[in-house]
Order: structure tokens, then C-alpha cells, then sequence
């Protein structure tokens, strides 16, 4: 009996553990910083657990970011993952930017039909400088939870990188927002090809505010961009 | 040229055969030993720069020799010259290279300058708030589609 308890002791040994082993798919979160939140969480996990975490090669058709494997001593550490993960793993905040290229004027013209929000904007800043009248070119809703590249209109382009460090703050830090052509076009010597950057700058911005930037594009008319993050 | 004009008439003047027509080969001979005379003046610069030269040559000489003087002068004066060859040994070679080598990178410095300011543009951002509120950032001299892109 004794030998025979010795031979079946490995089997009953890997039984054992394959009851508190479990895999816990990760969908938004890097696997590593879902273990490392998780860590904090259910303390247990640094002294009874052995895990691993793995990235899934093709996250968007796995429809997971990676696998949690976690096998634990005792079934009580493991009840306490799920749940913990779960306040975890949500989703990123996403962000809705109204983005409206325009072109200003010195002349007198007709007002542009805007947002009742965005028309302050301008009025605000017909206040500062002296263009008169401005007709929308361009516009367009994006909405991004990182990086975000849109076409505006026929002729523009858009790249918008948000910086998800400032979960939870009022103002959205927008890290990259960069203006160009959506046409390639040549160089004035005729050699080389590119598409022309309008402006490139990053700025915070709070819920709800429309900022406006621009630059001249001749003495007598500007290229003024508003953006709205919306609510 | 005065005095040669003046020689030429007492010449003539005293000349037995003023009255005899010369034959062609006597005016060229004539001519010729007129212009050897009128070239005198500018041969007589000629010692003057060779002076000079040899001048020169004797400034240029003890200069040299005035900048050399002390070397032997030392060598006189040091009774044993057992300690002079290491001396010699240690002076050549911390000659050649800290010179030769860093002049060639300013020169490369130098050239690749503009290059850098032709490719990169530069715009100014000016970063204001207008009275009730908005901000508003504009670019100054921010390169146009007309003109140049990045």
C-alpha cells in the first residue's frame, strides 16, 4: 500500500493543483500592469500564488489584450481574483473632440453656423484679432481613447494623441495634435514630395472648452482651428 | 631726358655731316643706340632693388641667426651635456597631433549649419487669453502650404 501511495502521490499532487489553477483573460490593461494592480489588491497572490502573465500576439482577434495564469494554494485566494480584476480591467476613458477648421477673413461676411458654444469662442476671439468673418472649411467628431488619425474634409488631415496618464482629471492633456495636408505636395525646387504641417502643438484642454488656434496664411487671411472636447 | 635731348643737339650740332643726308642703315643705327640710351634711367633701378635684396637677405640672415644664438649659447655654458638628451626625447613626441586634429571638425561644423536650419522650420507660439476667456494659440511664422512643410 505504501508503494502504491508513493506512485500515486505525483498524480494526486498535480490534482491538487490543477483544482486552484485558473486563467483570467486581461482586456484592456498590459498583462504585466494587471498583475502588478492585482498584486496590490489581493496581497496573497505575492506568497500563495504562482503566476504568469502572456501577451496575446493578435489582440484584436483574440478579443483580449493576454492571459492571467494564476494557481494558487487554496480556493479562498483564487474566489478573491476574479472580482478584483474585474474593478481592474475596464475600459479606457474615451475622448470626443469637435474639431473645425475655418478660414478668416478681414473682410465682412456671414457668420458661421456653429455651435452656440464655439460662436462665443469665436466671437471672443474676433475680439483679440482683427478678422471679421470666417467660413468652415473643414469639420469633424473624433473620438479616441489614445492615438486617433482622421481626414477632415478633403484637405486635411488630423493626428490627435491623448495622454491616458490623467485618468480621471478634469482637463484632457492632449500630448500630439498635429494639422497637415491630406494632399502630398511638391517642394518649391520640384525634387521632393511631403504633405505640409499646419500646426503642430499639444495643449490641455478642460471638458466642455473650445480653444482656438490659428496662423496667418496671408495678410489678410488665417487658417483658425477650433476644438471642442466634448462632454 | 634732358640731358640726352641736349646731347643729341650738341651732336648734331657739331656733326661734320649734318648737312649730308643718312643713309637708311645710319638712322636705324642711330634710333637703336638712342633707345639704348633712353633705357639707362630704368637699368638704374636695378642696383637699388639688388641692394635691397641683398639687404634683405642680411636682415632675414641675422634675424635667424639672432633667434638661434642661445641654443648654442646654452650648450656653451652647460659643462656636462649627459642630461640634455632625455629633455629632447620628451619634447617630440607631444608635437604633432592636438593641432592637426581638431581644426578639421570646426571646418565640418561650420558647413553643416546651414543645412539643419534649411530643414527644420520654426515657429513661434504665441499662447494668450482673450477677455472672456478663451484661449487661443497662434502660430507665428508657421510654414504655409504654399511654402514649406515638415
Amino acid at each position: 500500500m505504501n508503494a502504491r501511495s508513493l506512485r500515486l502521490l505525483p498524480l494526486l499532487l498535480a490534482a491538487a493543483s490543477a483544482a486552484h489553477a485558473a486563467s483570467y483573460p486581461v482586456h484592456y490593461l498590459e498583462p504585466n500592469d494587471a498583475l502588478m494592480a492585482l498584486g496590490t489588491r489581493v496581497p496573497e497572490l505575492t506568497q500563495d500564488c504562482h503566476v504568469n502573465a502572456r501577451r496575446a500576439s493578435d489582440a484584436q482577434r483574440a478579443g483580449m489584450i493576454g492571459v492571467l495564469e494564476i494557481s494558487c494554494g487554496t480556493d479562498t485566494v483564487q474566489a478573491k481574483i476574479k472580482p478584483a480584476l474585474d474593478a481592474i480591467d475596464t475600459p479606457p476613458p474615451t475622448y470626443r473632440f469637435h474639431v473645425a477648421v475655418l478660414s478668416a477673413s478681414r473682410k465682412d461676411g456671414a457668420e458661421p453656423q456653429l455651435p452656440a458654444s464655439e460662436l462665443k469662442a469665436l466671437d471672443d476671439f474676433k475680439k483679440v484679432m482683427a478678422f471679421k468673418s470666417f467660413q468652415v472649411e473643414a469639420e469633424t467628431v473624433l473620438q479616441s481613447d489614445r492615438d486617433a488619425q482622421i481626414q477632415v474634409g478633403a484637405n486635411y488631415a488630423l493626428d490627435l494623441s491623448v495622454d491616458r496618464n490623467n485618468v480621471g482629471a478634469e482637463a484632457v492633456n492632449v500630448r500630439a495634435f498635429k494639422l497637415r495636408s491630406a494632399t502630398m505636395q511638391a517642394t518649391p525646387t520640384g525634387d521632393k514630395n511631403f504633405f505640409p504641417t499646419f500646426i503642430e502643438t499639444s495643449f490641455s484642454i478642460k471638458r466642455g472648452e473650445t480653444l482656438v488656434l490659428g496662423n496667418s496664411t496671408s495678410d489678410q487671411q488665417a487658417r483658425v482651428v477650433l476644438v471642442t472636447a466634448l462632454p | 631726358m634732358s640731358r640726352n635731348d641736349d646731347l643729341r643737339k650738341m651732336l648734331r650740332a657739331s656733326d661734320p655731316a649734318r648737312d649730308r643726308e643718312m643713309s637708311p642703315v645710319e638712322r636705324a643705327r642711330i634710333k637703336a643706340a638712342l633707345a639704348t640710351m633712353t633705357s639707362r634711367p630704368s637699368r638704374s633701378w636695378a642696383p637699388l632693388l639688388a641692394l635691397g635684396a641683398v639687404m634683405a637677405a642680411i636682415l632675414v640672415a641675422a634675424s635667424l641667426w639672432i633667434s638661434r644664438s642661445p641654443e648654442p649659447a646654452e650648450q656653451a655654458q652647460s659643462p656636462v651635456p649627459a642630461p640634455t638628451p632625455p629633455p629632447v626625447a620628451q619634447v617630440e613626441p607631444s608635437r604633432p597631433v592636438p593641432v592637426a586634429v581638431s581644426r578639421p571638425p570646426r571646418v565640418r561644423r561650420a558647413q553643416a549649419r546651414p543645412a539643419v536650419l534649411d530643414v527644420t522650420p520654426r515657429t513661434t507660439r504665441i499662447d494668450f487669453t482673450a477677455p472672456e476667456g478663451t484661449r487661443i494659440l497662434w502660430f507665428v511664422g508657421s510654414p504655409d502650404a504654399k511654402e514649406l512643410g515638415s
